[in-house]
């Protein structure tokens, strides 16, 4: 039976915490302000509600949550598939063979197993010895929009399109997409002394990455050019139309300019193209203590010009998220108010002061790409770290890591980012977004075992982002645990 | 590129540790225009002292001695993609190779005064698979049969031609060798588990490396093979070694115990940080048996954890040995807070200085154990900002553990300020006192520290410029 239904008791949000053990989840993409869980989400058994596939098993959906008597162990699971979900079910990836299953009744029913060769044969047999476990990572897409998905596998020579065809699967083209390899810019062989010098032979690298949505497939390869900056050029292919054993063709191709070496691609508005973003510390002399500050910096042009955003000593957990709900990404700036001031006030507040205060500061992305200069959202939060910051300890680590802020959840349904902010070493309390700015008053407080992690993510796919919280008892190797707070709107 | 050179010598107070003095550093600075210019030694004349290359972007200069003008540079055509210096016609003056659109080309130093450089000399074409945006330093030129070769990397393998061109051996890229770099494995992809290009749900990302080349196995007559460096370990992110304490030691992070090939990578030293301040470090040895060779299933004992006050200095590159007596050794830092008053703080800070302590254990090999009392306590400052964005787990910059002044030993480097650097020598243990303190007219990002036939050269980089240091001798 799941652990007890939690409600929050404080504010206008409802939340249900049920105790999910084995469901884990990363850390938030500091570019996205995405979450990885550690599972997929699919509707499985076809009532609509979105269910969990984790590596060894599936949990369903009931009423919102996940019961224990609810949940189905995968097919073939001892063997370490690769496994992914279809509309009808699943599909496991097996040493030399592909198998699909569609779930009947709480039981899984073989819908197709075929023999088939995959370019990461070696892998795959590696993972089917013990000790491994299973993996859930995609390798079916429907790239010509038939219902039928399509299964992509990257090998060595390029990426292996398998076609289904009278029933089966088979290789259809293997689509040499990569870019060529690049020389590494390093010293070969050894210099010096003079009676060890020996040559070397160069080191090429391809590293790219690869994007497969909708009907496209597209390759950004990174290329570091002098004075530490680098280039994109970004290919796409209409992989809608390739032919069987032949070629995508290119849509179209471009070099960004130069960048920053510290920026990756990331989407930041609907407008089709690649965006690039990222961030770095600088060091401002500008104040009395000599501060460390964070530039987050974003292009919306393809790399033709970067704007940045100055903060001084924090770098946010995530720096851009659709915060107005417009389908644009805003830039997320945080000011650690530790340093402000004279240097005795500084010093008295880091010497004396249990509590930080701490700016959130929303700079919205307008229709033309461009970040607003000044704010769009202030907000002001105290956070209890429980002792001076001169003592460090814990609490200390995990607000300078940016872990106890999160700009990410829309946890009210309302199409707008709301604040989670954990104020206490013991609790969350979350911060309605009013369209403008966030509620000076808690919509609800959840609270926290000690040592806990936190995560939101919609984790039950009902439109309410949820909070995942996770935490070790200070037992010795004793397990991880994860207790999720369902959001289930307002009161 | 214009490069400026002037020496600065300091002259140093006496030291506080026994043993010899130590010396004074000289300081030159190399206006540079790419903040990643290559910086190598080389031999100009046979015999000759060295000196240090700079290659800049396309310009290469030397630098024959510390406190002199550049006594060469030349600028390398476009589409330069490799250079070396060496000697290549017998005539016991070092020559320049380079690798560009196919071509070899050869240059002749001239030194400072002598005119301009010379046109180059094209010595034969080659398709080398050397290729790059900008230069960048590679062995070329190699004695074969008793005369001078110049060996090229092509497509399919080593080979090994004269000066004119004569191809005088092939050596096959047959095999795929084991990658030089961790991360030059033959094929690689990883899911993105959450897509950062894509919308999430709809899309697949995949991040794909590759290393696609085979690699020739070049025989010893081509050079010395270079020995395997001592398993330095595996460390892990603050967040790690603070969670480690949960685990059993043989979990914890670790460091080879020895500093060479002796005892095999097996004798480990693990950490990780103590709670519930995390402001000491809980560490456990674990050595071999006795008898027999150091094989991996031999017996290990795990000695209990014992805890040093202050956070370890996790080693990276180097292992710390300050006795030189083969064992690594720890260097912990801690940080106590500056009197007890806010007057007192606030004096500190204003000073743009927040007391950090190092301090030294030994290994004790008659014991297994470190020892409990540091044999060395360095009390220094860094800026209070530095504690809230730490660089491999510790407040200073650009700490180096290596032997800058020649003794064999490990000395310790690093900035207490955006731009300034401190040496301390180890001389039977470390002065209060560094050995070198200067600041510099910009930031220093980072260091490296160049072997030399005596003395090495410590390169301290700036955005702008490079800060060389060498030491004056006793």
């Amino acid at each position: 039976m799941i652990a007890a239904a939690l409600v929050s008791l404080f504010g206008a949000l409802r939340f249900s915490g049920e105790d999910l053990t084995g469901l884990t989840a990363g850390s938030t993409d500091p570019l996205t302000g995405r979450a990885a869980l550690h599972a997929i989400q699919a509707d499985l058994d076809g009532d609509g509600a979105m269910d969990l596939m984790l590596p060894a098993e599936v949990w369903l959906q009931r009423a919102g949550t996940y019961p224990r008597t609810h949940r189905v162990a995968l097919p073939r699971a001892g063997e370490c598939p690769n496994y992914d979900t279809q509309p009808e079910g699943i599909m496991a990836r097996l040493p030399g063979s592909l198998e699909a299953y569609a779930l009947e009744g709480g039981a899984w029913r073989n819908v197709l197993a075929q023999p088939i060769e995959w370019p990461d044969a070696a892998e795959r047999a590696a993972a089917a010895e013990p000790g491994h476990a299973p993996s859930i990572e995609r390798f079916l897409h429907d790239i010509d929009s038939d219902s039928i998905p399509e299964i992509l596998v990257p090998g060595p020579g390029g990426v292996y399109l398998y076609r289904k065809n009278g029933g089966l699967y088979a290789l259809d083209s293997v689509l040499r997409v990569y870019p060529a390899a690049q020389t590494l810019p390093v010293t070969l062989g050894v210099l010096w002394p003079p009676g060890a010098r020996r040559p070397g032979f160069p080191v090429r690298q391809m590293n790219c990455r690869i994007l497969v949505e909708g009907g496209q497939l597209t390759v950004l390869q990174r290329q570091e050019i002098p004075a530490d900056q680098i280039l994109y050029t970004i290919t796409r292919h209409n992989l809608a139309a390739v032919l069987p054993g032949e070629q995508p063709g290119i849509l179209d191709q471009f070099t960004t300019g130069p960048m920053p070496e510290f920026v990756a691609p990331v989407r930041l508005n609907e407008d089709g193209s690649v965006d690039f973003a990222g961030g770095d510390w600088n060091y401002s002399d500008a104040t009395p203590l000599p501060t460390p500050i964070f530039r987050t910096v974003a292009s919306t042009n393809r790399g033709e010009s970067m704007q940045s955003i100055r903060t001084q000593s924090f770098r946010p957990r995530c720096s851009f998220f659709d915060v107005n709900g417009d389908g644009r990404v805003d830039a997320i700036a945080e000011h650690m108010k530790l340093f402000d001031g004279g240097v005795r006030e500084a010093v008295n507040r880091f010497a004396t002061q249990r509590t930080i205060d701490h700016e959130i500061r929303v700079h919205y992305q307008d229709e033309a790409g461009i970040f607003s200069r000044m704010p769009s959202i202030r907000h002001l939060v105290r956070i209890d770290l429980g002792r001076p910051a001169i003592r460090g300890g814990s609490q200390f680590e995990q607000y300078r890591s940016g872990g106890m802020i999160d700009v990410s959840g829309d946890f009210d349904g309302g199409g707008l980012a709301d604040l989670l902010v954990q104020d206490r070493s013991d609790r969350l309390t979350v911060f309605l977004n009013r369209g403008g700015a966030f509620s000076g008053e808690p919509g609800a407080e959840i609270p926290l075992p000690p040592g806990a992690r936190h995560t939101v993510a919609d984790v039950n796919g009902d439109g309410y982002s949820d909070i995942v919280i996770a935490w070790k008892s200070e037992v010795p190797e004793s397990e991880e645990s994860t207790r999720v707070y369902f959001a289930r709107g307002g009161r | 590129m214009i490069a400026r050179l002037f020496a600065l010598s300091l002259a140093l107070g006496p030291l506080a540790a026994p043993g010899r003095a130590a010396p004074g550093f000289t300081v030159s600075e190399i206006a540079i225009r790419q903040p990643g210019a290559h910086v190598f030694m080389a031999q100009l004349a046979e015999g000759g002292p060295p000196c240090l290359a700079v290659l800049d972007g396309s310009f290469l200069s030397f630098y024959s001695g510390i406190g002199a003008e550049p006594s060469f540079g030349l600028n390398l055509p476009p589409g330069a993609s490799a250079v070396d210096v060496a000697d290549i016609d017998a005539d016991g003056r070092a020559e320049i190779l380079a690798i560009e659109h196919g071509r070899v080309l050869r240059f002749d130093v001239v030194t400072a005064g002598a005119g301009a450089p010379a046109d180059p000399r094209v010595l034969f074409e080659a398709a080398s698979m050397i290729s790059g945006p900008s230069p960048y330093p590679s062995v070329m030129a190699i004695p074969w049969e008793g005369k001078a070769a110049i060996a090229i990397p092509l497509e399919g393998g080593m080979q090994i031609r004269s000066p004119a061109g004569e191809i005088l051996a092939d050596f096959p890229a047959e095999s795929q060798a084991p990658p030089q770099f961790l991360f030059a494995a033959p094929f690689a992809a990883r899911t993105v588990a959450s897509a950062q290009a894509g919308s999430p749900g709809s899309s697949i990302e995949w991040v794909i490396n590759a290393s696609p080349d085979a690699t020739p196995e070049l025989p010893e007559l081509l050079g010395p093979a270079t020995p395997a460096p001592p398993l330095s370990g595996r460390t892990g992110s603050p967040g790690l070694l603070r969670e480690a304490g949960s685990r059993p030691p043989e979990s914890w992070p670790w460091f080879s115990l020895r500093t060479g090939t002796g005892g095999g990578p097996f004798e480990r030293v693990h950490f990780a940080l103590a709670p519930p301040d995390y402001r000491g470090t809980s560490i456990s040895i674990r050595r071999l048996g006795t008898g027999g060779p150091p094989t991996p299933d031999r017996a290990f004992s795990l000695s209990p954890a014992r805890l040093y006050p202050g956070v370890l200095v996790a080693p990276r590159e180097t292992l710390p040995d300050f006795n030189r007596d083969g064992y690594s050794d720890l260097l912990l830092w801690n940080t106590p807070t500056p009197g007890a008053s806010i007057e007192g703080i606030t004096r500190a800070v204003q000073e743009g200085s927040w007391p950090v302590l190092l301090s030294v254990h030994l290994f004790d090999p008659a014991q297994g154990i470190y020892a409990a009392r540091p044999i060395s306590l360095v009390r220094t400052g860094v800026p209070l900002s530095w504690f809230v964005e730490l660089e491999n787990g510790a407040p200073m910059r650009n700490l180096t553990l290596a032997d800058f002044d020649g003794d064999g030993g490990c000395d310790l480097g690093l900035s207490n300020s955006p731009g300034s650097f401190s040496i301390w020598l180890y001389r039977e243990g470390f002065s209060n006192e560094p050995s070198f303190r200067r600041p510099f007219r910009q930031t220093i990002r980072a260091t490296e520290v160049l072997a030399s036939a005596s003395r090495p050269a410590v390169v301290l980089r700036g955005a702008t410029a490079l800060f060389v240091l060498v030491a004056n001798g006793d």
